[in-house]
């Protein structure tokens, strides 16, 4: 029956091909830039780690200086980064599975070959229990052990695109590569990766491309080795402990995201650990404010650290109505066309189709007109999302290019959308079909 | 005029009637959110600098080499990487800095009077300069005297570092000048920081600077302060390099190799200053083009939906309008009694559009921070626009129904 109507549908959009053309393009532009503008929305709010994204928090304690407030964070809220020794002192716990600090490390490196000439990375610093935790793929070896951590080894982790740059793509565990002064053993190369937000570390990089290389996070104590930190950082207090590895042990200099991954029953027991925590500093007299700590669940500091999302949430609401609009329109046209063919559908209830068939046939002809409009609008979407990339600036350290395109969920909320714009453009236009009285039909004709 | 009967007409197609207006409802309302938000972003991006943008250019130097971890061959390398581009023909002046101006955020302070307390600390953007930023950024000095190299104190070693920061002398903006004394003396003042170790004293204040940081929330982005000094190391450095406009381009592309000439072991990129700025404000233009392209998109809809309706109507009264004209309507009267038609309808959706056009700006408002409420002057120009474009899709299927000849009404159907 089904078939039935489709295949009535498929003549009638035939019959009035201008009407049926009109109709599509109106749908189709709709979904075009709904669609293209929800994405653009979309990448920068979507969960880069649905399975674990329940156990992971982001931890920060209030420890600025108490004669003036934190900026750059809504009023209240804690420096957006902890210090060095308030990771380690919290590192101390055993509440959680896993943790481990995230921050940026400036180096050169020095590939070993004739095409690629020294240059400056960002290295990410990552302690070993960043792989399991955040589920990190891998092509070839693994991550690094805490040992490795304790130790300060010289072992790296290369994203895909560097060792395909590196090392040409092949399996390089074991190979050596020299960042700043020292050789560092290739102990694993990732495999595609490219969490979107880039959730461990929104601060400074919201949707940027993966760093080149993973270094254990300690190394950056080596004063020799070349690397320095880099990115967001702030600070205050004393100006001798801003030297040396004073700067990691005595200084308030924020520049770390912390994160722990806590079982859901031990989470409670986790915050009054944070809280324990930082009241004993207090009692050692170096926290002078009042407690004011943060676990944050991963989804709620990603949402929290990103300011573009107000304007993207605001165009994607205004292309929603947008496609109302052109769902308006298509109930005009489909009303005119259904009315106008009122002989035919009189003809049809005389013959005996029943008034739910002559309904069902005008909606599934609306939800084709639906369907068709949405795959050119998802055409129209991608075409959208191209020329929006092309004239982005390059920015690539905080919003890789590559985020902005439609993935499996986008082009499903895309057909969404357009049987819910043919549906509901339809449902009038389609009840008014119905109500056609076959009688009348005969009588004039 | 014919009120009576085009009433009568809206009541026989009823629901023609409501669909325009909820069509016109909502373009209302999107059109003139689109348009408030475009001002908005528009008044960001029109916001001078008080640079010369578009003559400075941008030279971001790494260097790998080990020498380079030796502040006193970083402070010989830049010497002679400055002097060679101010000998640069076309060259007007250039100068270190940190970190790059306009680039979006960069490294701020607090700053308040010697003695006052910590509520009045202002905030402010720093740029570590030498003694020829005024030129190469092109501001004016309004007050007190540009840095001279005494002002740029001498490196100390990691174990000579004092507690305290040494007192530096500052240019500031007169922004910053009027919010910390505000009877306007604030040259010859030291301004100190929260704990009250910093010693500045103002020795210059410029007219006019505006670097964004904050997407605007504070205001500090007028409020800037100079710090004489040498700025980068071997992680990174920065000059700002200003030209002759005729020059600019040769400039542009040869200073880069000539630089590596005095020490190759590094890496030397050009960006001018109004790309730098353009990826501060991508977010900017990126809503001012979207919006504008969906605010035009939405009345182009609009209309097309006015158009197909009112002809789909026009058709439906052949019969009609021919037994008008017949009996002595003229085509003025035909296109009158549309015109009016559409205007009611119009004035219905535009009416029903405006409460929806303030709940949606309410709804922005209270989501996006730095959204501003709709102002009454737009409301008129958004009438405006909207009446228009529904006036001129009426127009053509209007002159197309009173061009019907009276004869159709002879016809039978």
């Amino acid at each position: 029956m089904i078939l039935f109507h489709l295949k009535l549908a498929l003549l009638s959009l035939r019959n009035t091909p201008r009407v049926s053309l009109i109709s599509v393009l109106a749908i189709a532009l709709g979904i075009g830039v709904a669609t293209s503008m929800t994405t653009i929305h979309y990448v920068f709010a979507q969960n880069p780690l649905p399975e674990k994204s329940d156990v992971l928090f982001n931890v920060r304690i209030d420890t600025w200086d108490p004669d003036s407030e934190f900026f750059a964070v809504a009023p209240g809220e804690p420096p957006k980064a902890v210090t060095y020794q308030d990771m380690a002192g919290m590192q101390e716990s055993t509440i959680p599975l896993h943790q481990t600090g995230v921050a940026n490390g400036q180096i050169y490196v020095f590939p070993d070959d004739e095409i690629n000439k020294p240059y400056q990375t960002v290295a990410q610093l990552v302690q070993a229990d960043f792989f399991p935790m955040f589920n990190v793929p891998f092509q070839y070896g693994g991550g690094w052990t805490d040992d490795a951590d304790r130790t300060r080894e010289a072992v790296t982790v290369l994203s895909q695109a560097a060792n395909d740059k590196l090392f040409g793509g092949r399996d390089s565990v074991g190979e050596l590569i020299r960042l700043g002064t020292r050789e560092f053993t290739v102990v694993g190369v990732l495999a595609r990766y490219q969490p979107t937000p880039k959730f461990y570390d929104v601060v400074n990089s919201l949707a940027g491309q993966t760093n080149e290389f993973f270094v254990p996070f300690d190394l950056i104590r080596e004063e020799e080795l070349g690397l320095s930190v880099t990115g967001n950082t702030d600070g205050w207090g004393d100006g001798s402990t801003f030297v040396g590895d004073l700067i990691f042990t005595a200084a308030e200099w924020y520049w770390i995201q912390f994160w722990v991954e806590v079982e859901p029953d031990r989470q409670a027991e986790y915050v009054a650990f944070v809280d324990d925590y930082s009241r004993k500093l207090k009692e050692l007299g170096r926290y002078p404010r009042p407690l004011n700590n943060r676990v944050t669940p991963m989804m709620d500091w990603i949402s929290e650290r990103n300011q573009a999302g107000e304007t993207t949430v605001v165009i994607m609401i205004l292309s929603m109505l947008f496609l109302a609009v052109c769902a308006i329109n298509l109930t005009g046209l489909l009303l005119g066309k259904f009315l106008a063919k009122a002989n035919r559908i009189g003809i049809y209830r005389a013959l005996g189709a029943p008034r739910s068939s002559v309904f069902m046939q005008h909606i599934i002809e609306c939800e084709l007109v639906g369907l068709i409009g949405g795959a050119a609008g998802i055409l129209l979407a991608m075409l959208a999302l191209r020329l929006i990339v092309r004239m982005m600036p390059d920015l690539s350290g905080f919003v890789a290019k590559e985020i902005f395109r439609l993935d499996g969920t986008m082009i499903a909320v895309a057909i969404g959308l357009a049987l819910l714009a043919g549906l509901s453009a339809g449902i009038y236009p389609a009840w008014r079909a119905s109500r056609i009285s076959p009688a009348m039909q005969i009588n004039v004709t | 005029m014919e009120i009576g009967p085009i009433f009568r007409a809206m009541a026989q197609k009823k629901i023609g009637v409501v669909l325009l207006v909820a069509e016109i409802a909502v373009t209302m309302a999107v059109v003139l959110n689109c348009i408030n938000l475009v001002m908005d972003n528009r008044a960001r991006l029109m916001i001078p600098s008080g640079v010369d943008e578009d003559n400075i250019f941008a030279l971001s130097i790494q260097s790998y080499g080990d020498d380079f971890s030796e502040d006193e061959f970083v402070d010989q390398i830049r010497q002679q990487d400055l002097d060679l581009i101010r000998a640069q023909p076309g060259v007007i002046a250039a100068t270190p800095i940190s970190p790059l101006p306009l680039q979006g955020g960069g490294s701020s302070t607090q700053r308040k009077v010697v003695g006052a307390i910590n509520d009045t600390l202002v905030r402010t953007p720093i740029y570590t300069v030498d003694e020829h930023f005024l030129e190469t950024l092109d501001l004016d000095l309004i007050e007190g005297r540009a840095f001279t190299q005494a002002d740029i104190l001498p490196r100390l070693a990691d174990d000579e570092q004092p507690a305290a920061p040494r007192p530096l002398n500052i240019i500031i903006t007169k922004a910053l000048g009027d919010a910390l004394f505000p009877d306007g003396d604030a040259l010859g003042k030291v301004i100190t920081s929260a704990n009250d170790q910093a010693a500045n004293t103002i020795v210059g204040i410029v007219d006019y600077m505006h670097t964004s940081y904050d997407n605007g929330a504070s205001g500090m982005e007028y409020r800037i302060v100079f710090f004489p000094g040498r700025p980068g190391g071997a992680s990174g450095m920065r000059y700002l390099v200003r030209a002759e406009p005729a020059a600019f381009t040769d400039l542009f592309t040869d200073v880069e190799e000539r630089l590596v000439t005095i020490n190759s072991e590094r890496i030397v990129r050009t960006t001018s200053l109004s790309e730098i700025k353009m990826g501060s404000q991508f977010v900017n233009v990126f809503t001012v083009r979207i919006l504008t392209a969906i605010g035009v998109l939405l009345l182009s809809v609009t209309a097309l939906g006015v158009y197909g309706m009112t002809s789909f109507t026009v058709t439906e009264r052949t019969h009609q309008i021919g037994t008008r004209r017949a009996l002595g309507a003229r085509k003025f009267h035909i296109v009158r009694f549309f015109m009016v038609e559409n205007a009611i309808i119009t004035l219905l959706g535009i009416g029903i559009g405006l409460v929806m056009a303030f709940g949606l700006n309410a709804a922005i408002v209270s989501s996006a921070s730095n959204a501003s409420r709709l102002p009454f002057g737009l409301v008129i120009l958004g009438v405006v626009i909207v009446w228009g474009v529904g006036a001129v899709s009426t127009l053509l299927p209007a002159l197309r129904g009173a061009s019907i000849p009276p004869i159709i009404a002879a016809r039978s159907v």
